[in-house]
């Protein structure tokens, strides 16, 4: 692969997955969460936290390697973002990607600690 | 003496020609011109946001006392739903992304029309209906009473026998359907139409703040969709989603509307944010501050919109570890919220601010937003959101949010463009009066409700006893909400003064940077006689570009003067790509838009025969309307803008489909055995070997998609009926079973055989519509290969892989049942 496609790959890969990373933990966690205190768990028998921890962990591990290829895509150009693309569109996306991707971390470590640590089924 | 025309304005000469739109009453029925649809759409919504208004002085008159009898208990229910669904679904909404994005998008872009423009006057018409069919359901004194989320079980039939609730589900239906064609064409117009050069690192925050909205219009709107089908079901076909005694459940209602419902507050004011962004930059002369930041933030305030929905739901009983979910994601939505305001008020700190009428409404808009943010803020502490839930707090937070942060910035953009489609100047003094009346009004209106809230005053009682400590709130409410009319009222009248004498605005009398000022006031038909050069986000500043633009006229480079023509470019770049042949005004989508009218009224009649025949008549109307194909000019490189088409509306089903088999497995989870009631576990090799069956006609269908890429047409229509026996084998035998298990129990029985139906019949009918389209291909390709019918087997060939792979989902779901 050439650099400039490793670029072009970096910068969707920074953009793109640590979103779909945070929406699969939170709905497949808070679903997982409803289901360990639901009446049909009698018989499934779910683990709530064993479940969150795989969710953190594998959510967390695909946010910091989003977040990896951003900056990577970042140091790629020097350029201005309001320079013609790619250079300028590489720039805005991986500004765009480094910042969201820290705001998705802290979700996800928000909802997976708290769903670790808080008391499994004890009603608001 | 004759005078010769200059080659330029023999260009403009062609192009007024080519571009002119038919005159009189006529011509307005069958525009499809966006700046013509934009109108219709705004004069419409101004009807509604009377009506809603009209609604709103009614209750702060009836609450204005203690005791008081202006509306009894019933009216009053009427008029606070009515009241909520006018200005959430036929105000807001359509105003920005109807009117506003209509007409503003296309030219901040530097385009000629939408991407699909009788689709667009589809989906105006499809918005006036669905109004009309909600109010005439108010007329006849059927209008809905449960507010307008309308929980149940209060809007099921046993606590709602009138046919309100019907009007409500049926009118959010079809509304629900004009505002998914609308954003769908916004999102491919900004994706294909932006003017060669407009890469993504160029597209004003303008663009950006509507892609986002119509982005979540997209993915929301089905969730409602599904909820109200549940709901017409139940109340008229005996299904239980909701019947908690047959394993339904009431939080289902909630959790799909919420899951509609938040995003949708962010799709209200993420517009204001994009009218905000246009605004600011014009009177501060100044680039806006953080321009990657902003831009993404817009996006981000959507997509986490989509994370909250739950927040609505903490009083009813879920468990904290679920709740908390929702309560990290409501905390972190704030910061790109945040982001926004201080790039607002850096751009108005480092700037050189002019605070016009259209400026002042936006320094008011960021005051009421951040007051209306913070007290959201507060709600993310669950206990304290158990405590004023459902109390004025409430609805004070909502409307510092809803009418602070969304009509403000409407009002500064009416202002704003006033200019742009008048031509006129409106009167500055009187606009600023008007400013500071409604600033004054609504805060007099909306602040004493966060104190009555937090006194214990609860939301959608039509009075109240004296002595509670609420009488002088209430009062200055009401106070706020007659200045506030008054305000609005002097708007108004200033924008008909300025419209009637108002002095000429010239084509851009605020040197703004966006490019709907490079052309004149009011824009001709084809927008731009030249396709615009880009090279900045600040288009309109480079005036380079602007004097190349006047060269290029002369030379008539990028003019497209040849017919009714259009540049596509590359979705991300926006590289010149090819030239579309646009279709001009058309009559199809009012009759379609009616025959769907009617069949709706029959549906709130229980006319479910006549229905029928109005479903064969718009699919009639249908065939009419693509009977006519788009010229040669099309044919030169295609129209990939029609499968990015296709793209948006697979996203829209699998969206929907997404809701009923989650809708599938929240009923499971309720049930401690499934399928309850005695009915017998589902079959599962047959219907699962049939599913594999038709999952392999995406062969077939594949190589006809790359058959008619190579034009070996003979070969694309062999594969094309080999794929349809086996689709229409497999339909025909699953209909069958479908029947004999009807015989077996029925829909009414409980709440999995409700979904059970449901989520097969609505996959037979994908299976259904995509037997349609393939016939109605294979017609079309027996007079011959054009680049309209490549690119309908090509979008046919994607519509087929996704029902295929929807068939394996639904019957492995359904088949699922016997492991769990």
């Amino acid at each position: 692969m050439t650099r400039s496609r490793a670029v072009q790959l970096f910068q969707f890969v920074g953009f793109f997955v640590a979103p779909a990373a945070w929406f699969a933990q939170h709905l497949i966690g808070q679903a997982i969460s409803q289901a360990g205190c639901s009446t049909a768990n009698a018989s499934w028998g779910v683990s709530n936290r064993a479940w969150q921890i795989v969710l953190l962990a594998v959510a967390g591990t695909l946010i910091l390697l989003s977040e990896a290829a951003a900056v990577a895509a970042f140091r790629s150009t020097g350029a201005s973002y309001e320079s013609p693309p790619p250079e300028g569109r590489i720039r805005l996306i991986a500004i765009a990607a480094m910042t969201t991707n820290l705001i998705y971390l802290v979700i996800v470590l928000l909802d997976g600690v708290a769903s670790i640590v808080d008391i499994a089924c004890r009603q608001s | 003496m004759a005078t010769v025309e200059l080659p330029a304005q023999q260009r403009i000469s062609r192009l007024e020609r080519q571009w002119r739109s038919k005159p009189g009453v006529l011509g307005w029925l069958t525009t499809t011109d966006h700046k013509r649809v934009g109108i219709l759409y705004f004069w419409t919504t101004l009807l509604f946001f009377g009506a809603g208004g009209t609604e709103a002085m009614f209750m702060r008159t009836q609450l204005v006392v203690p005791n008081n009898h202006v509306l009894g208990p019933a009216e009053y229910d009427q008029v606070f739903t009515l009241h909520g669904i006018t200005m959430i679904f036929f105000f807001i909404i359509p105003m920005t992304t109807g009117a506003f994005g209509n007409y503003l998008v296309p030219l901040m872009i530097g385009a000629r029309d939408m991407a699909f423009p009788r689709m667009n006057a589809l989906s105006y018409w499809i918005f006036l209906a669905s109004g009309l069919f909600l109010y005439i359901g108010f007329a006849s004194h059927n209008g809905p009473n449960g507010a307008w989320f309308g929980f149940t079980p209060l809007t099921t039939r046993p606590y709602d026998p009138s046919r309100g609730a019907d009007f409500y589900a049926l009118a959010l239906i079809f509304n629900g359907l004009a505002s998914t064609l609308t954003s769908a064409n916004l999102i491919v117009t900004m994706f294909k139409l932006r003017a060669p050069g407009m890469s993504f690192n160029r597209l004003p925050t303008f663009c950006y703040a509507f892609l986002a909205a119509s982005f979540g219009l997209l993915f929301a709107l089905p969730a409602l969709s599904a909820d109200c089908v549940f709901l017409f079901l139940d109340r008229n076909v005996g299904t239980h989603f909701f019947d908690v005694s047959k394993g339904g459940s009431n939080l289902l209602w909630q959790h799909l509307f919420w899951f509609f419902g938040h995003p949708e507050v962010y799709i209200l004011i993420v517009p204001a944010f994009g009218i905000a962004t246009a605004i600011i930059p014009a009177f501060t002369q100044r680039k806006i501050v953080a321009y990657p930041l902003v831009a993404i933030a817009e996006i981000l305030v959507v997509f986490i919109g989509f994370g909250v929905w739950a927040h609505h739901m903490f009083v009813t009983g879920i468990p904290t570890i679920s709740l908390v979910f929702f309560a990290a994601a409501t905390a972190m939505v704030v910061i790109p919220s945040a982001i926004q305001v201080f790039s607002w008020c850096m751009s108005l700190i480092t700037g050189m601010p002019r605070f016009k009428t259209p400026l002042l409404f936006i320094a008011g808009f960021i005051w009421m937003f951040v007051n209306g943010g913070l007290t959201g803020l507060v709600l993310v502490a669950i206990p304290f959101d158990q405590q004023v839930h459902d109390t004025y707090f409430i609805i004070a937070h909502f409307h510092y949010i809803i009418f602070g942060a969304a009509v403000f910035p409407i009002f500064g953009g009416m202002y704003y463009w006033f200019p742009k489609l008048t031509g006129k100047l409106y009167f500055e003094l009187p606009g600023q009066i008007s400013f500071w009346i409604i600033f004054a009004g609504t805060n007099l209106l909306f602040f004493p409700m966060y104190i009555v809230g937090l006194l214990g005053m609860p939301r959608q009682i039509y009075t109240y006893p004296s002595g509670m400590g609420w009488d002088w709130y209430n009062a200055a409410e009401t106070a706020g909400a007659y200045l506030t009319a008054i305000g609005i009222l002097v708007l108004f009248a200033n924008l008909v003064a300025g419209w009637l004498r108002g002095p000429a605005a010239g084509p851009d009398p605020w040197l703004a940077p966006t490019l709907e000022w490079a052309t004149t006031s009011p824009p001709p038909d084809y927008n731009f006689a030249v396709i615009p050069t880009v090279s900045s986000a600040y288009a309109n500043w480079d005036r380079d570009d602007r004097a190349l633009d006047r060269r290029k006229l002369a030379e008539g480079s990028m003019v497209l003067e040849e017919g009714h023509e259009q540049p596509l470019s590359t979705t991300v770049d926006a590289r010149f790509d090819a030239v579309l042949d646009m279709p001009h005004s058309s009559a199809w989508p009012p009759l379609l838009a009616l025959f769907l009218a009617l069949l709706f009224g029959c549906l709130v009649l229980d006319k479910f025969g006549s229905a029928g025949i109005c479903a064969v008549l718009c699919a009639l109307t249908l065939v009419a309307w693509h009977r006519q194909e788009p010229g040669s000019a099309a044919a030169r490189l295609g129209l990939p803008a029609g499968r990015w088409g296709m793209a948006m509306v697979i996203a829209s089903e699998a969206t929907i489909m997404g809701c009923f088999i989650a809708t599938f497995w929240y009923l499971r989870l309720r049930a401690a055995h499934w399928p309850p009631g005695g009915i017998p576990e589902p079959r599962v090799v047959v219907p699962l070997v049939l599913a594999g069956v038709l999952l392999a006609t995406s062969v077939p269908i594949q190589l006809a998609s790359r058959a008619v890429r190579a034009g070996r047409l003979a070969a694309t229509r062999a594969f094309l009926l080999v794929a349809l026996v086996v689709q229409a084998g497999y339909f025909a035998y699953e209909v069958h079973d479908y029947r004999d298990e009807l015989h077996a129990f029925g829909i009414a029985k409980n709440a999995y055989s409700s979904i059970y139906y449901v989520l097969l019949g609505a996959d037979h009918a994908h299976v259904f519509i995509g037997i349609v389209l393939s016939a109605w291909l294979l017609l079309k390709l027996t007079r011959g290969l054009t680049a309209y019918r490549l690119n309908a087997t090509v979008g046919i060939a994607w519509y087929w892989h996704f029902v295929n792979v929807l068939t394996v989902l639904v019957i492995g779901t359904l088949a699922a049942v016997n492991v769990t």
